[in-house]
C-alpha cells in the first residue's frame, strides 16, 4: 500500500526527514512513534501533500502510484486521509457541507455518482452516533467554537464517512480524556480492514492500548531507528526515547 | 465651481422651500456656515484618506421637496421582500413615503413621526461630522422611532434614491430613541436605481436608554453609480447595549463615519461590518467608539473583501477615557484582496486614559489562510472550489449572527450575486 524510500523533507531551512524509508503493507496498522521534534508531523504532511512539506529527494509510492507527484487534493482522492494534529476551524462552510462535498470528491473519482442526499444524511447520523456526537455539529462551521476532544471526534467521523484507503492519524490521541480517547480508538478501530492502512503516529503509548498496532517504529530525527511488534511500544512506555536516540547517536 | 461653492449656491437657493419645524432656516444656514467654515474633507486629511469624494465635484445637492408619481413607481420596482413581523417604512428620494410603507396599526409602544429636518449636535461635533451638517442644512424630512419603556418592536425603514425628477440629491434622516428597558429591532436599508448618478448623504442620531436593547441590521445596496456618505452618531447608556451589523455592497463611491459613545457604566457595542466590492468602487469606515464610563464594553468585527480594482478601507478607533475602568476591548479586523488591482486597508487603533481596561485586537489583510485551504485539500475539495467556500466563509461569517433569518437570506443572496464564475457555483449551493 504504501512504500516510503529514502525521503528527506526540509522545512523552512531546517532538514527534518533525512533519508526515511518505510513500508506499511495492505491491511496493517503501523504506529510512528518518537520524541519531540523527531519528525512526525512532518511525515504525516509530506503524505498529505501539505505545501512547504516536499520533499527533496525520496520517493513514495501509492498503491502503485507516485504520491509525490499528486497534488493534495488527488491524494485525499485517490483515498489518502491526514487526521490532523491541531484541526482548524472554518466558520462560515458548515459540516454538513464540507462531509458532502469531500464524499462527493472521492465518488467522483472513483467514477461513481454523487451520493443520494437521503443516504447520505443516513450514513452521517449513522457514524455520528457511533462516535457519541450531537448532531447539531452538522450545522455548526467545520471545528468552529468545538473543544480539543471535539476537533479529534470530528477528524475521526470525517475518516469514518470517507473510508479511506489509506489513514494517516496525526497524534489524533493528543489531549483527549480517557473515555473520548476510547471512542476516537472505537472509530480507528471499526475501519481496520484487509482493504485499508492506518498509520498512528502518536508520542505515547496509550492510544495502542486500545489499537494495537501491527508494527511500531521509532523516528529520530528524521529516520526509522527501529521497528519492532507491538511490545516495542510498551518497551518504550517504560524506557522513553533516550537510549534509542542515544544509539541513534553514536 | 468647487463643491462648496456648489452648495452654498444650492442652499441659497432651495432655503426658502426648505420646511422649517425642526430645523429653522437660521438653523439651517449655521449649519451650513459650520461646513463652508470647515470645508469639504479632502485626502490629506487622515481620516479621510481612503474615501472618494471626488464625485461631490460634480454633483448638485438641492434635495427633492415632492414626491413625483414616477418616482414612488420607481422605488416599488426597487423595493426587496417585505420582512415578516416588521413594520416596514419606506422614505423615497429623502421623503416618506406612505403608499409605499405598511404598519401594523398597533403602534401604543412606540412612535414613528416625521419631523422637518434633523439636527443631531453635527456642527459642533467636530470634523469628522461634516457631512452630519450638510444633512442638517438640506435635510427636508426626517424619520423619528421613539420606543417607550417597555416597547419590543420589529422596524424597517428603507431609503430608496431613485432620481427619478431633476433632482440626484437625497438625504436620508434617522432618529431613533429608544427609553430605558426598552427593545427594538430596526433595520436600516439603502437601495437605489443602478443607471443614474445619486447622491445619498445619510444622517443618523441614535440613543439607547438605560437598561434598552438596540439591534440594528443596516443594509447599504445603493445603485452602482451612487455616491454614498453616512453619518452616524450613538449614545448608549447604562446597561444598555447596542448590536449593530452592517452589510455594505453598493455604491461607486461610500464612506460611513460612526461615532458611538458608550456614556454610561456597563454599556455595551457590538459592531460588525461585512464589505464586498468590487470593479472601481471604493468603500471606507472610519469608526471611533468613545469608552466613556466604567465597564464598558466593545466587540468589533471586520470583514472586507475586494475584487477587481476596488479600494476598501477600515479605520476602527477605540478610546477608553479616564473614567471607563473596568472596560473591555477587542477587534478583529479582516481584509481580503480577491482581484489583481486592489487596495485594502485596515487601521486598528485604540487610545487609553486607564491602567484597569483589556484590549485586544487583531487585524489582518492578504489572501485566502493557507491552513484553511490546505484542510479543505486535504479533504479532495477541488482547489477552485475550496478557494470560493472560503470566500464565501470569509464573507458570511458576521451575517451568519443576524437574528432574522429572511433578512440573512437576502443578504446571502445579495452576497452570491457579486460571486462569478466558479466562485458563483458554490455560492449558489451555500445560500
Amino acid at each position: 500500500m504504501l512504500k516510503i524510500n529514502d525521503l528527506h523533507v526540509t522545512v523552512g531551512d531546517r532538514k527534518v526527514l533525512d533519508g526515511l524509508s518505510l513500508e506499511v503493507p495492505t491491511g496493517e496498522v503501523h504506529a510512528i512513534m518518537g520524541p519531540n521534534g523527531s519528525g512526525k508531523s512532518t511525515l504525516a504532511y509530506a503524505l498529505a501533500g501539505r505545501p512547504g512539506y516536499e520533499a527533496s529527494r525520496g520517493s513514495v509510492q501509492y498503491d502503485g502510484q507516485d504520491l509525490l507527484a499528486m497534488a493534495a487534493e488527488e491524494r485525499a482522492r485517490a483515498g489518502v486521509f491526514l487526521g490532523f494534529q491541531y484541526p482548524v476551524e472554518i466558520p462560515g462552510v458548515n459540516n454538513v457541507y464540507l462531509l458532502k462535498a469531500a464524499l462527493n470528491a472521492r465518488r467522483k473519482a472513483a467514477g461513481l455518482p454523487e451520493v443520494d442526499a437521503f443516504e447520505f444524511l443516513e450514513l452521517v447520523r449513522d457514524k455520528m452516533k457511533f462516535m457519541q456526537m450531537d448532531e447539531g455539529f452538522l450545522s455548526r462551521g467545520v471545528n468552529e467554537g468545538f473543544s480539543g476532544g471535539e476537533k479529534k471526534r470530528n477528524e475521526i467521523l470525517q475518516m469514518l464517512v470517507l473510508e479511506p484507503r489509506l489513514a494517516v492519524l496525526d497524534e489524533t490521541d493528543s489531549g483527549l480524556d480517557i473515555d473520548a480517547m476510547k471512542v476516537v480508538a472505537r472509530g480507528i478501530e471499526s475501519l481496520r480492514g484487509p482493504e485499508r492502512s492506518i498509520v498512528l503516529v502518536t508520542h505515547y503509548q496509550r492510544l495502542l492500548d486500545h489499537v494495537r498496532p501491527d508494527r511500531v517504529h521509532v523516528l529520530s530525527r528524521g529516520r526509522i531507528v527501529r521497528s519492532g511488534d507491538a511490545a516495542l511500544a510498551l518497551e518504550l512506555e517504560r524506557r522513553g526515547y533516550d537510549w534509542l536516540t542515544e544509539v541513534d547517536a553514536a | 465651481m468647487s463643491a462648496i461653492e456648489q452648495l452654498t449656491a444650492d442652499h441659497a437657493a432651495v432655503l426658502d422651500a426648505l420646511p422649517a419645524g425642526a430645523m429653522p432656516h437660521a438653523a439651517r444656514r449655521a449649519a451650513l456656515a459650520t461646513l463652508t467654515a470647515q470645508g469639504l474633507p479632502g485626502g490629506r486629511e487622515e481620516n479621510w484618506r481612503y474615501a472618494n469624494l471626488r464625485p461631490l465635484e460634480q454633483l448638485r445637492f438641492t434635495p427633492r421637496l415632492t414626491l413625483e408619481a414616477a418616482a414612488l413607481v420607481r422605488a416599488a420596482e426597487l423595493l426587496p421582500a417585505p420582512l415578516p413581523g416588521f413594520d416596514r417604512y419606506v422614505i423615497v428620494d429623502g421623503l416618506f413615503a406612505v403608499a409605499l410603507s405598511a404598519a401594523s396599526g398597533e403602534v401604543n409602544d412606540v412612535e414613528v413621526a416625521l419631523q422637518a429636518g434633523i439636527d443631531a449636535g453635527y456642527a459642533s461635533a467636530g470634523g469628522d461630522a461634516r457631512f452630519g451638517a450638510l444633512a442638517s442644512a438640506f435635510a427636508p424630512q426626517a424619520i423619528r422611532v421613539t420606543a417607550r419603556t417597555g416597547a419590543a418592536r420589529d422596524i424597517e425603514v428603507v431609503f430608496v434614491a431613485t432620481a427619478a425628477g431633476s433632482e440626484t440629491a437625497s438625504y436620508p434622516a434617522l432618529l431613533v430613541q429608544l427609553a430605558p428597558n426598552a427593545r427594538l429591532r430596526l433595520v436600516e436599508r439603502h437601495i437605489g436605481a443602478h443607471d443614474v448618478a445619486t447622491f445619498a448623504n445619510a444622517a443618523l442620531a441614535i440613543e439607547v436608554g438605560a437598561a434598552a436593547r438596540l439591534r440594528h441590521v443596516r443594509v447599504q445596496q445603493a445603485g452602482a453609480l451612487a455616491t454614498h456618505i453616512e453619518t452616524l452618531r450613538a449614545e448608549v447608556a447604562d446597561s444598555a447595549e447596542y448590536v449593530l451589523d452592517t452589510i455594505a455592497l453598493g455604491a461607486l463611491a461610500a464612506r460611513s463615519t460612526l461615532h458611538v459613545r458608550l456614556a454610561g457604566r456597563g454599556a455595551r457595542i457590538a459592531y460588525g461590518r461585512s464589505v464586498a466590492i468590487d470593479g472601481t468602487q471604493v468603500n471606507d469606515a472610519a469608526v471611533v467608539i468613545e469608552h466613556a464610563a466604567p465597564a464598558t464594553v466593545t466587540a468589533q468585527d471586520y470583514r472586507g473583501i475586494a475584487a477587481g480594482r476596488s479600494r476598501v478601507a477600515f479605520n476602527g478607533h477605540v478610546i477608553m477615557r479616564a473614567n471607563a475602568a473596568g472596560s473591555a476591548s477587542s477587534q478583529s479586523l479582516r481584509s481580503l484582496l480577491a482581484g489583481p488591482g486592489t487596495v485594502v486597508d485596515e487601521r486598528p487603533h485604540i487610545e487609553i486614559y486607564t491602567d484597569d481596561v483589556k484590549a485586544s485586537h487583531g487585524a489582518t489583510a492578504g489572501k485566502i489562510d493557507e491552513q484553511m485551504l490546505f484542510y479543505l485539500l486535504s479533504r479532495g475539495i477541488e482547489r477552485r472550489t475550496a478557494k470560493s467556500l472560503l470566500k464565501w466563509a470569509f464573507l458570511t461569517e458576521l451575517v451568519a449572527r443576524i437574528p432574522i433569518a429572511d433578512l440573512r437570506a437576502q443578504v446571502e443572496r445579495a452576497f452570491a450575486q457579486r460571486f462569478t464564475g466558479e466562485d458563483a457555483a458554490v455560492a449558489q449551493e451555500l445560500v
